[in-house]
């Protein structure tokens, strides 16, 4: 297959190292010696699956860890909620013998994108989820998208959208029971609230929900009860919610949208007894005729 | 091109009124639009111009030259008069149209009289137009005499950056115990579902409605809870009619792109230029398909 004119501009544009640094030569050799010292360490120092499933239990019944365990965001009409990399980086410590992490490969300033590698790796079962990615270095908002220039943006973008694919390395080379099992503790740490009686967390969560303008009618029409009937399940699905807010992961609106306009509410919108009698005087200046 | 004027873009009609505090103005819809505001004002419709596909320079060449009456225009007033019992005075003429000099002349004064010229025939459309909203459920509550204030004028300068902006309610609200809905009445070609969508895209209308929204909590009339609503109605018969709100995503886009003319607005003014589209050297690329398809060519060769 012929190359396009298009193809080799894009070839002549990519830029290679002419010469080797001594730091650069010495980090290859470190490299190389990490690797397989970390193979060997780990077979001498197997883990322990039991002692993994009691630190994983442990971990997950830390509030700390579970307020984090989950992210929601809005797609196609509806919401997506999945494991956070939090909750993936906290199962690899557990699980031991995991080394994971996001390496920017080359950032190349002139085609705005970096190229970043995630990966997870089992040293000790030499499993290894890696995935190669372009980062554009470009920001979406609802004008289009918008170039970044400062070193400090392009840096915040890769690590968002490495922490993503190391999540899903992580997931991908973890056994599905153990991080289904973990999911599920950090679902009932959640429901149970640090021991909290129901009342009381269903109280916390209106009071925080309060500070960010949602009122407790947006939360009932949320989850489709009064508030004497929410339960746990419900508090902690609000906690999920509300996280995911404050971590700009989904607007308050998308969640609780405004109520909607109806007829009914038009058609019995006469002036009440209730109603002020007439506007307030700072939006009647001397001289206006209403 | 760049409009470069040191002076700011005072209305170049006269204004009978200034209006120099924020609030509820009971005034003429000419003194409105002749921006009654001293050093200027920034309404929705003319914080349109200011962003794309329009550019500044537009926007002050149409400060400067403000456009003569348009016959389209005279109908759409026409029918908020009788449909919301106020506006211009209205001049029947009984002709069947306007290329008779007898007609023309009949025109020409009610011009100059400040009237709205109507034929026979169109008059009689806007009093149907006008039966068809009193006869709608949802507009009739809307637009009900006892409930409201039809042409109320509000004037705030916008709590960021202190730019005075002006907004004309079709309809004003009086105080209810619920939450303030504004209407705001559009006669439209068509007021079926998807044009509507098309529309409120196309004229900016989710703009123009979050603008009014901020308008009314600025000035002390209303809380976040209060919404807007259109009254779509044809123009044709039955002259049926449409109520619908902008969704919670448009009225979100239409406060970002008014907080973004507002910006503009103040950058202008603060510099006195007023930029084209680009004021650089524009890199222009080809469309994304020509690309692929010189690149299949390419291939396949």
């Amino acid at each position: 297959m012929s190359s396009t004119a298009l193809d080799i501009r894009q070839q002549q544009a990519v830029a290679t190292p002419t010469r080797v640094g001594q730091a650069t030569a010495v980090e290859q050799s470190r490299a190389v010696a990490e690797v397989q010292a970390a193979i060997i360490v780990a077979q001498q120092c197997p883990r322990s699956v039991q002692t993994a499933i009691a630190e994983m239990r442990a971990a997950c019944e830390q509030e700390g860890l579970a307020n984090r365990a989950f992210y929601r965001f809005p797609r196609a009409g509806g919401a997506v909620t999945g494991p956070t990399v939090h909750l993936a980086r906290e199962l690899a410590r557990c699980w031991g013998n995991v080394q994971h992490g996001i390496n920017e490969l080359r950032r190349d300033d002139d085609a705005c994108q970096s190229e970043m590698q995630a990966f997870a790796w089992d040293v000790q079962t030499n499993t290894r989820s890696s995935q190669t990615f372009i980062v554009p270095h470009l920001r979406d908002t609802t004008t289009g998208t918008q170039q970044l220039v400062s070193m400090r943006d392009i840096y915040e973008n890769n690590a968002n959208n490495g922490a993503r694919r190391v999540r899903q390395a992580i997931f991908s080379i973890l056994p599905v029971w153990f991080t289904e099992s973990a999911q599920e503790i950090c679902r009932k740490t959640l429901a149970d609230g640090g021991g909290k009686p129901l009342p009381q967390r269903i109280a916390d969560s209106i009071s925080a929900f309060a500070k960010i303008g949602i009122v407790v009618s947006q939360m009932e029409d949320k989850l489709d009860r009064p508030r004497d009937e929410w339960t746990d399940h419900d508090v902690a699905n609000l906690l999920v919610i509300y996280t995911s807010i404050q971590r700009g992961e989904v607007t308050k609106d998308i969640e609780f949208p405004p109520r909607r306009v109806t007829s009914d509410e038009i058609t019995s919108a006469a002036p009440t007894s209730g109603a002020p009698k007439s506007w307030p005087k700072v939006a009647q200046p001397a001289g206006s005729a209403s | 091109m760049t409009a470069t004027l040191d002076a700011p873009p005072a209305a170049r009609r006269r204004s009978s009124v200034i209006v120099e505090q924020p609030g509820i103005y009971d005034i003429s819809n000419d003194d409105y639009h002749a921006d009654p505001v001293p050093g200027g004002s920034l309404s929705s419709s003319t914080a349109k111009i200011l962003l794309p596909p329009s550019c500044p320079a537009k926007f002050r060449y149409a400060q400067d030259h403000p456009q003569p009456p348009k016959r389209t225009f005279d109908f759409g007033h026409a029918a908020h008069g009788e449909v919301l019992g106020s506006g211009p005075k209205l001049v029947i003429v009984d002709a069947d149209d306007w290329r008779k000099k007898a007609a023309q002349a009949e025109r020409d004064e009610a011009y100059a009289d400040g009237a709205v010229p109507l034929l026979r025939h169109e008059y009689q459309q806007v009093q149907a137009m006008a039966a068809a909203i009193r006869s709608h459920p949802i507009a009739s509550a809307l637009l009900n005499p006892e409930n409201g204030d039809p042409e109320q004028s509000l004037f705030w300068a916008d709590r960021r950056t202190g730019v005075q902006c002006r907004a004309r309610f079709d309809w004003l609200p009086r105080p209810t115990a619920g939450r303030m809905i504004i209407p705001d009445y559009k006669t439209t070609v068509s007021a079926d579902l998807d044009s509507i969508d098309k529309n409120i895209n196309t004229f900016g209308y989710h703009r123009q409605a979050a603008w009014y929204r901020e308008g009314a909590i600025t000035c002390g009339i209303a809380d976040k809870d209060a919404t807007f609503v259109f009254i779509f109605q044809e123009k044709t018969a039955p002259y049926v009619v449409t109520v619908a709100e902008p969704d919670p995503t448009a009225f979100g886009i239409g406060r970002i792109l008014n907080r973004q003319a507002i910006d503009t607005y103040r950058q202008c003014m603060k510099t006195g230029i007023w930029p084209g589209y680009h004021d650089d050297v524009y890199l222009s690329s080809l469309p994304r398909w020509v690309e692929s398809q010189f690149n299949d060519e390419e291939i396949f060769r």
